[in-house]
């Protein structure tokens, strides 16, 4: 894959990953392949000193293989890496620990969109998030933008 | 005639997960620490301190319950890993524990007697005698049934039961001797009960061939999946073998069990709470499981008389099931 699709992928993994470095570091050293399928490009990373790192092409320890929509389904949460790997959509070879401990790193972090808010003088942000909060409570706008995406991403 | 409607227990293997669970109409999520004390011990899955406390947090301030489990048998030399984790789990607040091993329960049950304590399902007790035993000596207040037992049995368990009564109402099926299986320890070497897990992810190699996907187990092979045929977990009881000529399921097939055909009559027997298993599962399979559970529990508890389950559930539900399809399992059996 071109070196500016692997500096974006890895920019963002990292910044998702940011708070796991300690569960990352338990992955040392090992490289992944994702391969997407549909357009035949391969993404080659591995883990240094607990971050993502761009790898050379070359032998990996463990190779993933889906679609480009299989692979963005997973990457924003529409689907679980079981359901595609149950309906053969997913492939996993190699060390299969390393992609069950990956996908369980990537399941725990919990994306916090209102991270920034926190750093407004307070009373300012508790009361802002709050607001923002049943905002979205009352008008569903996570499950409107869930189910958005959802059919735009059917299979 | 029972009008109480059942509590929906969902799984979570992660803080996301548990928060899916509670949005999506969750009445309790069930939890485990990161270590070998519950029965999906998985590398990198699981609460460890803080996500616990936080998890706790957000459930309660939803009105939800987390309960933990602790569903496997400490070992002699291992013991104080599980008595600390019972202490924690009172120091964190956990609304109940679900645990297995007699000794542990009676730990808890002497050391913390305000702590709630549920009989996993690993402790594979099947006869309200059985239930009497662990009511009687630990003061159990619930119970979670292995998936062996047919609806005469089911119905004849809760008739006689002292405490209340957990099924399965969605997700992988386990092999018929749940808590009892030794199955994975000829192979791996390894088992749920005392490690916490059957197939270990580094006993576990799949391979894309001409002829397949083939799943082997310690350098085993278990299984080959056609081109586009469904899959389902690399464990050994649900491998294709020859015993004859041709390999097929000899011991159990990928499948996941579907209570929602029977939900009506779980309601009349007086069920106390409908489990969805899955705790290794991601958060987008805890959201859609609840949010499909959730709907058909207040449908049925609505007008149980004229409840029907709807296409669009069972399609949500099969395609996130092992091998794509569903069962009722033991229930559906005709013995007594």
């Amino acid at each position: 894959m071109d070196p500016v699709a692997t500096a974006i992928f890895v920019g963002m993994a990292n910044r998702v990953l940011a708070k796991r470095q300690p569960d990352l570091v338990r992955l040392e050293g090992r490289r992944v392949v994702i391969e997407v399928s549909d357009l035949g490009k391969s993404l080659y990373w591995m883990i240094r000193r607990g971050r993502i790192a761009p790898a050379p092409v070359g032998a990996v320890d463990l190779r993933i293989a889906g679609s480009a929509k299989d692979l963005c389904r997973l990457a924003l949460r529409l689907d679980d890496p079981d359901t595609l790997f149950f309906a053969r959509r997913l492939v996993l070879e190699g060390e299969t620990s390393i992609g069950l401990h990956f996908k369980n790193i990537l399941d725990s972090v919990d994306l916090d969109w209102f991270a920034p808010i926190r750093y407004l003088p307070a009373p300012l942000g508790p009361r802002i998030r709050q607001t923002i909060d049943r905002a979205i409570r009352i008008t569903q706008a996570d499950r409107r933008l869930h189910d958005i995406l959802d059919r735009a991403l059917q299979p | 005639m029972n009008d109480h409607k059942p509590e929906l227990i969902c799984p979570a293997g992660g803080l996301p997960a548990l928060k899916a669970a509670v949005d999506n109409g969750a009445d309790a999520v069930y939890v485990g620490f990161r270590d070998d004390t519950n029965a999906r011990n998985f590398p990198g899955l699981n609460f460890g301190p803080d996500d616990t406390a936080r998890g706790i947090e957000y459930a309660h301030r939803a009105g939800k319950k987390i309960l933990l489990a602790l569903n496997t048998y400490p070992q002699v030399h291992n013991w104080s890993v599980w008595t600390t984790a019972v202490d924690r789990a009172v120091e964190l607040g956990i609304d109940a524990v679900i645990m297995a091993d007699p000794g542990l329960l009676r730990y808890a049950a002497s050391h913390h007697p305000g702590l709630r304590l549920h009989l996993s399902v690993q402790a594979s007790a099947t006869t309200y005698k059985a239930l009497e035993f662990y009511h009687q000596r630990f003061g159990i207040r619930r119970a979670v049934l292995p998936r062996v037992l047919s609806l005469q049995q089911l119905w004849h368990t809760i008739a006689n039961s002292p405490v209340e009564i957990e099924v399965f109402g969605y997700g992988s099926l386990c092999v018929m001797v749940e808590g009892r299986c030794a199955l994975s320890s000829y192979i791996t070497g390894r088992s749920p009960n005392a490690s916490g897990v059957c197939s270990p992810a580094e006993s576990v190699r799949w391979e894309e061939t001409a002829l397949g996907r083939e799943s082997r187990l310690n350098g085993v092979l278990i299984d080959r999946h056609g081109l586009n045929e469904a899959a389902g977990y690399p464990t050994l009881c649900k491998g294709r073998y020859c015993t004859g000529t041709q390999p097929y399921y000899a011991v159990e097939e990928p499948t996941s069990l579907n209570i929602l055909d029977i939900l009506p009559d779980l309601f009349r027997h007086g069920i106390a709470a409908v489990k969805v298993e899955g705790r290794q599962r991601s958060p987008a399979y805890v959201a859609s499981v609840a949010r499909v559970l959730r709907e058909a529990l207040d449908t049925c508890a609505s007008d149980p008389e004229r409840y029907l389950v709807r296409s669009q559930w069972t399609a949500v539900l099969d395609r996130l099931s092992e091998g794509q399809t569903h069962t009722l399992g033991a229930y559906h059996r005709p013995w007594h």
